[in-house]
């Protein structure tokens, strides 16, 4: 990781912690593509029954991504909700590839996927659950946020509230709801 | 529904969830007033809340349920919990300072509860990371959180346990002996350093690229200390323990042996030889592990009777150091792999590249590289069988070679490959084509094989190429070419001092050597050259096979300790078994050590596995002369004068094979061939005085030395001939003591013994052909008078 790509993360982080929103469009696309080339690099050295520790590869991708020495933990919880964003992309686009080769398209999935195969299948249906957040997001993009941060980035109440902006109880009672709204709209479809 | 329909709704729904679940429903009731659909909205939703772990935990949990995970301690930032085990649990960790990945085993803290087993575990641990062993897990240090719990941290490597790969069975026999070597190598630098592990076991054991990693070193005995003074019993796994162990009897070095037995058992067999019956293991113990062979039938008799002497009851019953073991494995290594063969033929070039030595020298780079596999039979020259040929093309300072398998005659091309890059990569091609077509012929390199086969890769390229040149030049086994060989190996010593100038130095000793027994002059400063260049040799890497070979010349030629060279070229034969010439210099060591059966039939074998140089096959002959297979020794020689027709000490050596079977027209006709040579005639003249002399034939004697001289005068003749003529007049009388006893083979081998170590004699007396012409074996005395060196003295 070259040390301009550093300081440009660690930049538009402290931009986009700061409030200006455009930031984040700039930072999806570098944190996308870190987190996917760290995984073809674990791929490359693992072996195919290993799971790939997502944990392991987020964690990884701040260290190279971020200058820990110019961030707070603000800053940070930031970081994992673009990491957040990413995972769920990872994710679902992974699971429709799956969906997509089960019917014959020939279309072979990638190899970051084939080992993200045991993460989804831990997941209900990530793409139920990705169509069931999208519905939400035109009623209240709010609560769907708050899911992703919660569910796919392992965001903590506060950090949560410290991305988005709100306080850590309006949080906590807007992820209540969209829970039970979520879990209504899978059971329906 | 619409984003302000679900506004209403979620309001409703948030407040009905800050009350009292029993409040919950008359609330609704009355915020919705007479909106029916609304109430059934919120009330549904209302029904969906519940305090489970939907949508939890997270798909990326970042904590992962740990206290340590996202910590720092020191300059280590823990990213993962990796796996928990009886000694603690491990964490992958980032170095922060210098960024590179490192597992922290953060160890229970009963372990080291108190302050004596903590002082004991942090000074093993320094012992510990002082080692510097590839088959040693690097430790980097051992540190102390804030909350007083004890970590080490040691480098991450990518890989297995052998506890996983075990888990799929059995492994290959091959596999088994390249691991059990591995773990030994390690295990022997920790005992040469005092420390034993005492916890050698599969789960222990990381396979990273193929290269064991030991890990956990020392840990056992806290573990120990710490479960007997808790519960006044042993902790471990039992089945690996050694019965010492289990016993409660003080431990050494040979528990560590056991224990590498019982996983060289279980590699074989799939498990270990004894039940993981808890304390009852001592008594369990039979008088011999159950038979290997019982449960599969490709695995050597030697090699499980390795592991049944490893796993003797009694510490003194097993072997009495791990190198023992090592040496073993070793031996049983290099019978077990079978063997490959091919003939590599000379490289030719493009009419264009103005180069001539281009070819050659990539003709011996290959054979050096093909070489290293022990696997493999590796001949010069286009002897027949599986051949390799190539073509070299250099354009622009790139390097395009064309290199091919086929077999002869039918002309089958088994194998093509197209090798280019810049002329400074040739190291690395030239083991990328050692790669392919040991692959090719299904030969594994052992990992051994394969960090010399780097070595080569990576060697500073023009190192390289001078050193293939320098081989190149010692082809025709001449002192010219020996004198050129040498200032090639100086060059590219000068040119890159990698671990690859081990093996150049290593070369400038044999070579050295040569040089020595070549010629009577200068030999004390080629013996000096010898010993220095070995020494540096040795200081790079005294585990290359090139330095062992060497060091044995030396040992031989120079210290005359045929007991040393032997057990030196043995080690080198079990590590390239086809070693064409350690098996001639074994020969030679065992001619002169007054062995000659086994002498004989080593040469055999050597002249037989079609990988000899004319030279060897010369030397091979002699040694054959001396255990009187005369047959033998004249198929090898016939092989000599095939390859080398005009070599007047062939010819010399033939004629007195031939004197020997009492052929004495044919002894007669070699001696004239002989004499066409310059050389033959004043080595023949040299011997004919030398004869005359020991019979007290005055006359005859002179005329000898007119002869030589004159021989002199047209062309300089090597000085061993002056020294051989004086020989018998007792200016260095020794060697008529020997040759005293020469009806007898123990006088014989030690005359050789004697002409090959003492510095004045060389190679020229230890040809049978001038024994012959000392005389002293009646059978010959025809031969003298009957050939034309009569007429050669005559005219003197």
């Amino acid at each position: 990781m070259a040390e301009s790509d550093q300081h440009d993360v660690t930049r538009l982080l402290k931009a986009w912690s700061g409030g200006d929103s455009k930031a984040l469009d700039e930072l999806f696309p570098i944190v996308y593509t870190e987190v996917r080339k760290l995984a073809r690099s674990y791929l490359r050295r693992e072996r195919p029954d290993h799971t790939l520790q997502p944990t392991a590869l987020v964690n990884e991708a701040y260290m190279r991504l971020v200058d820990q020495r110019h961030v707070d933990w603000q800053n940070r919880a930031h970081f994992f909700g673009i990491a957040a964003q990413v995972m769920r992309r990872v994710l679902v686009d992974h699971a429709r590839m799956r969906q997509a080769d089960k019917r014959g398209s020939g279309e072979r999935p990638v190899v970051l996927d084939e080992a993200l195969a045991l993460v989804a299948e831990r997941t209900p249906d990530v793409v139920a659950l990705d169509d069931a957040l999208r519905a939400l997001a035109e009623l209240d993009p709010r609560q769907a946020q708050i899911v992703e941060l919660r569910f796919f980035g392992g965001l903590s109440i506060e950090e949560a509230a410290e991305v988005i902006g709100l306080s850590p109880a309006t949080v906590k009672r807007e992820w209540s709801a969209a829970r039970a709204w979520l879990r209504r709209e899978l059971e329906r479809r | 529904m619409d984003a302000g329909r679900y506004q209403r709704i979620k309001a409703i729904l948030l407040e009905a969830l800050d009350r009292p679940s029993r409040a919950r429903a008359t609330f609704v009731r009355e915020a919705c007033g007479g909106d029916a659909e609304l109430r059934a909205e919120v009330e549904s939703l209302l029904a969906h809340e519940k305090n489970d772990n939907f949508l939890e935990p997270p798909v990326f949990d970042r904590r992962a349920a740990d206290t340590y995970v996202g910590k720092t301690f020191g300059h280590y930032r823990v990213l993962e919990r990796l796996q928990a085990g009886g000694m603690g649990v491990v964490y992958v960790a980032r170095d922060i300072v210098i960024g590179r990945r490192a597992a922290l085993k953060f160890l229970r803290p009963e372990l080291v509860g108190d302050e004596e087993s903590r002082t004991r575990f942090i000074r093993e641990a320094t012992a510990i990371a002082a080692l510097s062993h590839p088959n040693i897990c690097t430790l980097y240090g051992v540190e102390e959180t804030p909350d007083g719990d004890l970590f080490m941290a040691m480098q991450y490597y990518d890989g297995q346990t052998l506890k996983q790969m075990l888990a799929g069975g059995p492994l290959p026999v091959a596999a088994c002996v390249d691991i059990a070597r591995q773990i030994g190598q390690g295990l022997a630098v920790a005992h040469d350093a005092g420390i034993v592990h005492r916890d050698v076991k599969p789960g222990n054991i990381l396979l990273a690229d193929g290269v064991v990693k030991l890990l956990d070193f020392g840990i056992a005995k806290l573990a120990d200390a710490a479960a007997l003074t808790m519960h006044g019993m042993r902790i471990g796994t039992q089945a690996y323990m050694s019965p010492e162990q289990a016993w409660g009897r003080p431990v050494d070095h040979r528990s560590d042996i056991w224990s590498l037995g019982v996983v060289v058992y279980e590699m074989l067999s799939g498990r270990p030889p004894y039940a993981e019956t808890p304390r009852g293991i001592a008594n369990d113990i039979a008088p011999r592990p159950p038979s290997i062979a019982a449960s599969r039938n490709d695995v050597p008799p030697a090699l499980e009777a390795v592991v049944v002497h490893a796993l003797s009851i009694e510490p003194g019953g097993r072997y009495q150091s791990i190198r023992e073991l090592v040496a073993a494995l070793d031996a049983v290594g290099a019978q077990a792999r079978p063997r490959a063969r091919i003939a590599v033929a000379p490289f030719r070039q493009s009419a264009r590249i103005g180069e001539p030595q281009l070819a050659d020298a990539l003709t011996e780079a290959a054979i050096d590289g093909l070489s290293i596999a022990g696997g493999l039979v590796v001949c010069r020259g286009a002897t027949g069988g599986t051949e390799l040929t190539g073509t070299v093309a250099v354009r622009s300072g790139q390097v395009r070679i064309v290199a091919r398998v086929h077999e002869t005659p039918s002309g089958h091309v088994a194998a093509e490959w197209t090798l280019e890059g810049p002329r400074t990569a040739l190291p690395e091609l030239v083991a990328d084509l050692v790669r392919r077509v040991t692959t090719h012929l299904d030969v594994r390199l052992t990992t051994d094989e394969a960090r010399q086969l780097e070595v080569r890769a990576r060697a500073e390229p023009t190192a390289y190429w001078a050193h293939q040149l320098g081989r190149c030049c010692l082809r025709e086994e001449k002192e010219s070419g020996a004198r050129a060989a040498i200032s090639h190996f100086e060059s590219a010593v000068l040119a890159g001092s990698d671990a690859m100038a081990a093996v150049t130095h290593a070369a400038i000793a044999e070579t050295s050597v040569a040089l020595l027994e070549l010629r009577c002059d200068d030999a004390d400063e080629w013996g000096r050259r010898a010993r220095a260049e070995l020494e540096t040799a040795a200081r790079i890497d005294n585990a290359a096979p090139e330095v062992i070979a060497a060091s044995a010349a030396v040992a031989l030629r120079l210290d005359g300790s045929p007991a040393v060279a032997e057990s030196a070229l043995r080690h080198v034969l079990t590590l390239r078994p086809s070693d064409a010439r350690a098996s001639v210099r074994l020969a030679e060591c065992l001619a002169i050590s007054a062995k000659p059966v086994e002498a004989g039939a080593v040469a055999k074998d050597a002249a037989q596995s079609g990988c000899c140089s004319p030279g060897q096959l010369l030397r091979a002959a002699r040694v054959l002369y001396f255990a009187q297979q005369y047959p033998d020794a004249l198929d090898v020689l016939d092989l000599v004068v095939q390859r080398m027709p005009d070599d007047p000490v062939a010819r010399l050596d033939l004629a007195a094979t031939c004197a020997k079977r009492r052929d004495v027209d044919r002894a007669v006709a070699e001696c004239d061939r002989a004499l066409d040579a310059h050389v033959g005639r004043a080595l023949l003249a040299a011997a004919a005085g030398n004869a005359a002399r020991a019979r007290g034939d005055r006359a005859r004697y002179d005329l000898c030395w007119r002869a030589l001289r004159r021989f002199h005068q047209e062309e300089p003749v090597p000085a061993c001939a002056f020294d051989l003529i004086e020989t018998s007049f007792g200016n260095t009388g020794r060697p008529i003591e020997y040759l005293e006893g020469y009806d007898d083979n123990l006088g014989v081998a030690r005359f050789l013994g004697f002409a090959m170590v003492a510095g004045s004699l060389t190679r020229y007396v230890s040809s049978v052909g001038l024994i012959a012409y000392l005389g002293l074996d009646p059978s010959l005395e025809p031969l003298a008078q009957a050939s034309s060196l009569r007429r050669w003295l005559a005219a003197s």
